[in-house]
């Protein structure tokens, strides 16, 4: 399926797929113009959180199929169609997590909560947010963090946090949990002369000036101590203002429209809806280049809902496999998620790209939760798709360690991905037989 | 290691193994020791870190401050962590945040400042027997069952009818019409004849009708504002307690949310019927309409309605009629609420407006900051704001708003900054340190002018303060933020209740539940009772709702108050309250190891280590037929389980009396699923245990009995909880003997819970940077 040789009837695609705006402006007058010119098609990371994990025994690939040949299990069949595009990881596990009922706080950061002494939580950057250091400078958003309504807590088998995203410093980073909201930032433009948003842009500077004056004078009142306190409101201070920098850069560049248009969506979109929105949005930020990381942490409870069930995610999260209506719903909502992965998959491969290759030959699409099922913490199932990190896609991978670090799947797709890293969080390396 | 050992990678297959007796006991030592090292991890060597206001405080003072509440759902929820929320270490800041305070800030001080127009008083009255409440309504409804049936007679007499000439739209409805209304028109025809509902209607659900729900116009809430909804009803004998309730709810057309506001109880008679009068809360910004309805099911569990259909009935038992329902607006003036007079002082004619503005904000910050006043180089950059504004054509106030807001969100307000220099706290600072361990609020006047006169500092009055503050209104915010944090309540509400099983578990238990425990916590408190009469004792706090819901004689009023119990009751202690029974089930069984685990880590302090996170569940025994004692049996198979479990389980089995909503039982009935049909079995319940120390019972009496006798246990567990909390730092071992001294000073009173926090309140620690 992979398309990196380069023909002439793609680039008529490609091309026609820009017509609906001034082809020569587009490139030329934002920040975009150096990345949408260059010879290489710029990489992108999407890793999406379903919360408590998946029905473990149809779900998973069976262990003693391996390698490309293996048979899709029930769980990833409306996959089936992608199967040369994807790979299935087994064995990969975070080895500081013990909340069960936290399948996003450190799926991708793999910290440890009471790695600090005297916190009671602790938390480190995430995967995404490393990636979004080099991807982000080039594109309006550094990265976009969609999340469902309020899913922070147990219940939702999310855990603490308010998306999947942390920040360099192990802040939790806010997320848009309105598909409407989403819509506005990334397609409307703000139509106020120019030297107005200048104005407001100097006015919020000037806000955030006269706090660190007083800053500065609790900073003289109090000790060390204290100031590791104080360092954390003025680092989100910088963060404000690095925004503004950014957004002064941007100043004056309309926002791309997708060439297919989204619909605004509605405000009161729930479950399947709201999921399917959201994939929508995210197939054409991705498009238009308006971010090059983006994370999703996706409602659970909602979703079942509108799979006809009655019990909560955390009821169904412990299932018996032995049968019995919480297995057939976590079942369906299994086969839910592959079939909206699926059409995913399907928009991605339909974007083209200027060299002839499409968005998903770019991109690494990562699915999955630090939570197995139940309360399992092991094995986290892990889906990996797309052709950005270069790995060889199309197989099912059962790690012989049984407790191989997740951040070494993070570690193999920021490196495969073009990103200089050594190590992340716990890694030892690598994963090898990714490329093999 | 531990988790290896457990897992059974550890030691390798191919060395000599331990046996399973072995393994249990290193298992047991080596998961003691690690609780113990996580303690010392967590040390923070005693010192006290300058902390953020967390969201309540920020509430609680933007109130204080302004006399308007702010919403704060969008902030983050600070409890969601472990530990408590007044841990400094844990409380983070984001740039989100930043952003959050100051549109709340300006949001908060233009609601105060009463830029919005005037509000006149207002009453609406409206009669309930309107639409499809009216009796017009049920006597069409009755008329259309009767057509049906005559035609659906006619249909069925006739071998060679056609569904179609008898107006049914298949011959399956055409058959059996007949049927569902020859059993609805003797329950409509019975409610057409009930004189009442020619001014009135019953609240009840009815089968197709939905559940009963009576409303009042939509209104836009404006601050400052107050609302009184009344009802005019009248209650009916002889049906469940439940049914004579009636549920206040405020509804957003516009979201479609709902809180659920309160309940209160309907006595009079159909003859005398009464005015039921109930405050009711609105959120400004939020459209509102204002709803009565029967008692709900929480989201996720089953509503009456269904439950009565489950059961095969075509209504919920009739326990109210109404007559009307009205709503009162208390209307507001245009002015600025009392808290915000003072903001916009009158300026005197040879003030020019700049150093008007430089002295409004210099005013404002110097509240705002605690009594520290703000410097130079700072207030230079608001007053800048303010000309910017100005600038811009704004108006002298309307200027003044934004450096207001941005006073709300600098360091010296959203922290509590102490001083460096003297290691003892300025008595101001002790004033402040003081009211937000007691009043989660910034000291009031008479505790600010205390500390300014240098008084603080005594310990005579230290203590008055203490007493005063503790005895104020206000201290139930830390009555109750502090036991649902302190006794691991946010487990209550995780697991919906399965109501077919359990009806009687509804939104008025699930609050009221949560309520008795903080009630009995504030008894306690405010009488000085000992410690131990948390555990056991001869009454209880409770109100109409929870009597109700034990089967205790009826109790008046929606106030809780204490009620003595008979001598062979089992309520009477935390263990066998509602909320305590109801967080250790999983909403459908009672779980005895979630019981044990609770009143291990929460009353004997005796915290088992967390379950290894990748224990397979018990999957062999779902859906098989066996007592939840039996059941629990199996974590004693495995060697790595039953070191902790034979501590654990057994406590619980002595609370199996009661199922899992909390309700007495003397059988546990199991019901489910078999292919198609469901089955039903019953099992004696067997509440004897033995506690891995050797104490025995044979009941629940007896259990609650040994732990009541572990009430030192439970005051050490008070003192490590109270300290962390009033600290703003997890327990660590250096507190060791900061614990030991609240639990000497306390233990001549019986462990009152006033002791213990006088004698922390009094130690140089406390008053210590």
């Amino acid at each position: 399926m992979s398309k990196n040789s380069f023909n002439r009837r793609q680039f008529l695609a490609s091309s026609r797929a820009l017509i609906p705006l001034p082809f020569l402006e587009s490139f030329m007058s934002g920040p975009t113009a150096a990345a949408a010119v260059a010879s290489e098609p710029a990489k992108r990371m999407v890793f999406l959180g379903m919360g408590f994990g998946v029905t473990q025994s149809t779900w998973f690939p069976d262990v003693n199929s391996v390698g490309t040949d293996y048979t899709l299990p029930e769980g990833l069949k409306p996959l089936a169609r992608h199967k040369g595009d994807f790979s299935v990881i087994q064995n990969l596990y975070h080895q500081y997590s013990r909340g069960g009922h936290s399948g996003s706080t450190f799926w991708l950061t793999g910290a440890n909560q009471y790695g600090v002494p005297g916190k009671s939580f602790h938390n480190t950057v995430s995967v995404d947010q490393v990636a979004a250091a080099q991807f982000g400078l080039k594109t309006r958003f550094s990265s976009l963090q969609l999340s469902g309504k309020k899913l922070e807590g147990a219940g939702s088998g999310h855990g603490p946090g308010l998306s999947l995203a942390w920040d360099h410093s192990g802040k939790p980073m806010p997320a848009y949990e309105s598909a409407n909201a989403t819509f506005h930032k990334l397609f409307s433009n703000d139509n106020s002369p120019l030297e107005e948003q200048k104005a407001r842009m100097a006015e919020e500077r000037s806000v955030l000036d006269t706090v660190l004056a007083d800053a500065r004078a609790v900073r003289r009142r109090t000790n060390q101590s204290d100031h590791e306190k104080l360092d954390e409101y003025l680092e989100s201070i910088r963060d404000i203002e690095r925004r503004i920098t950014k957004e002064e850069g941007w100043l004056g560049v309309p926002r791309i429209q997708p060439d297919k248009p989204v619909k605004e969506p509605g405000d009161s979109l729930n479950g399947i809806e709201e999921i399917r929105v959201m994939y929508d949005l995210m197939a054409a930020a991705l498009q238009v280049d308006a971010t090059r990381v983006i994370t999703y942490r996706m409602p659970a409870d909602t979703l079942l809902q509108s799979l006809g069930a009655s019990e909560t995610a955390h009821l169904t999260s412990h299932y018996s496999e032995r049968g019995g209506e919480r297995k057939t719903i976590s079942q369906k909502r299994d086969r839910q998620h592959s079939i909206m992965l699926a059409e995913f998959f399907d928009k991605l491969k339909a974007s083209t790209e200027p060299d002839g290759t499409t968005i998903f030959d770019n991109s690494t699409i990562t699915f999955g939760s630090n939570i197995n099922s139940m309360h399992t913490l092991i094995n986290c199932p892990t889906l990996v798709a797309g052709g950005g990190s270069g790995i060889r896609q199309g197989q099912h991978l059962v790690m012989k360690n049984s407790r191989t670090p997740l951040c070494n799947l993070w570690l193999t797709l920021l490196q495969g991905s073009g990103i200089q890293a050594d190590s992340f969080g716990d890694s030892t390396g690598p994963i090898e037989g990714l490329f093999g | 290691m531990l988790n290896a050992i457990n897992a059974g990678d550890m030691p390798p297959p191919k060395k000599p193994q331990l046996s399973a007796e072995e393994k249990t006991e290193f298992l047991a030592d080596l998961s003691e020791t690690l609780v113990i090292a996580r303690r010392i991890h967590a040390d923070t060597g005693g010192e006290i870190k300058m902390r953020r206001l967390n969201q309540r405080e920020y509430a609680n003072t933007m109130e204080v401050l302004l006399g308007v509440r702010p919403v704060v759902d969008g902030l983050p929820d600070d409890r969601a962590g472990s530990g408590f929320d007044t841990a400094g270490a844990s409380l983070y800041f984001s740039s989100s945040q930043f952003e959050q305070y100051v549109v709340i800030a300006r949001e908060s001080l233009e609601q105060a400042l009463g830029q919005d127009d005037a509000i006149p008083e207002q009453t609406v009255r409206l009669e309930a027997e309107r639409g499809g409440l009216s009796r017009e309504a049920y006597q069409n409804r009755l008329d259309t069952y009767r057509d049906e049936a005559e035609r659906s007679k006619r249909f069925n007499s006739d071998p060679n009818a056609s569904f179609e000439e008898h107006g049914f739209k298949s011959a399956l409805r055409a058959r059996l019409a007949g049927k569902t209304a020859g059993r609805m028109i003797p329950v409509l025809e019975s409610y057409v004849q009930r004189p009442e509902v020619e001014h009135g209607t019953l609240m009840w659900a009815i089968l197709g009708q939905g559940a009963f729900k009576l409303g009042t116009p939509r209104i836009e809430p404006k601050p400052q504002e107050k609302y009184t909804i009344r009802v005019r009803a009248a209650a009916y004998p002889d049906v469940p307690s439940r049914f004579h309730y009636i549920e206040f709810i405020a509804s957003n057309p516009v979201e479609k949310t709902v809180r659920v506001l309160g309940w209160r109880k309907v006595k009079a008679s159909v003859e005398e019927p009464e005015i039921i009068e109930f405050p009711a809360t609105a959120v400004v910004g939020e459209p509102t309409a204002f709803f009565i309805r029967n008692r709900s099911h929480p989201k996720g569990s089953k509503n009456d309605g269904a439950i009565y259909r489950a059961k095969g009935m075509l209504h919920t038992p009739p326990g109210i009629w109404v007559d009307w329902i009205e709503m009162e607006r208390s209307g507001r003036p245009n002015g600025p609420t009392a808290e915000a007079t003072d903001i916009f002082f009158p300026r005197s004619e040879d003030q020019d407006e700049r150093s008007y503005a430089r002295e409004v904000i210099k005013r404002f910050a110097t509240r705002a900051f605690r009594t520290v006043e703000p410097t130079d180089d700072y207030l230079d950059k608001l007053v800048q704001r303010f000309e910017a504004n100005r600038g811009k054509g704004q108006g002298l106030h309307e200027s003044l708003l934004q450096p207001l807001s941005i006073v709300l969100a600098s360091p010296s307000f959203l922290y509590m900054v102490e001083s460096t220099g003297n290691e003892r706290l300025t008595d101001p600072e002790l004033a402040v340190r003081l009211s937000y361990f007691l009043w989660s609020a910034p000291p009031d006047t008479k505790l600010r002018s205390v500390a300014n006169e240098g008084k603080l500092s005594d310990p005579e009055e230290l203590r008055r303060q203490t007493s005063r503050l503790l005895s104020d209104q206000r201290a139930d915010r830390f009555v109750s933020d502090f036991a649902y944090q302190w006794l691991g309540m946010e487990r209550l509400g995780m697991f919906p209740f399965n109501t077919l099983l359990y009806p009687e578990i509804d939104n008025a238990v699930m609050e009221n539940s949560r309520e008795e425990i903080y009630q009995m916590i504030r008894h306690n408190l405010n009488e000085k009772r000992p410690l131990k009469h948390l555990l056991k004792s001869d009454y209880v706090l409770t109100n109409d709702i929870m009597a109700d819901y034990y089967g205790m004689d009826p109790v008046e009023g929606h106030e809780f108050t204490k009620v003595s119990l008979p001598s062979n009751s089992p309520r009477g202690g935390l263990l066998s309250t509602a909320a305590v029974l109801a967080m250790g089930s999983d909403g459908t069984r009672s779980s005895p190891v979630e019981r044990g685990v609770w009143v291990l880590r929460h009353i004997l302090n005796d915290p088992p280590p967390p379950a290894p996170p990748n224990v397979p569940q018990l999957d062999r025994i779902e859906n098989v037929f066996q007592p939840a004692r039996d059941k629990v049996k199996a974590h004693q198979e495995a060697a790595q389980c039953t070191n902790c479990h034979r501590k654990i389980d057994p406590i619980g089995y002595g609370m199996e009396n009661f199922d899992a909503a909390g309700l007495w039982r003397v059988e546990e009935v199991i019901s489910a699923r078999v292919g198609k049909r469901t089955k039903t079995e019953a099992f004696p319940i067997d509440p004897s245990g033995e506690f891995a120390t050797g104490a025995k019972f044979e009941d629940f009496g007896g259990l609650r009995d040994i732990v009541a006798d572990h009430v030192d246990d439970f005051a050490r567990n008070f003192a490590e909880a109270i300290i962390a909390y009033g600290l703003g730092r997890p327990y660590g071992f250096t507190d060791h003997e900061l614990a030991e001294e609240l639990i000497e000073k306390s233990k001549p009173s019986e462990y009152a819970l006033d002791q213990f926090i006088h004698a922390l309140i009094q130690t140089e620690t406390f008053q210590s940077k």
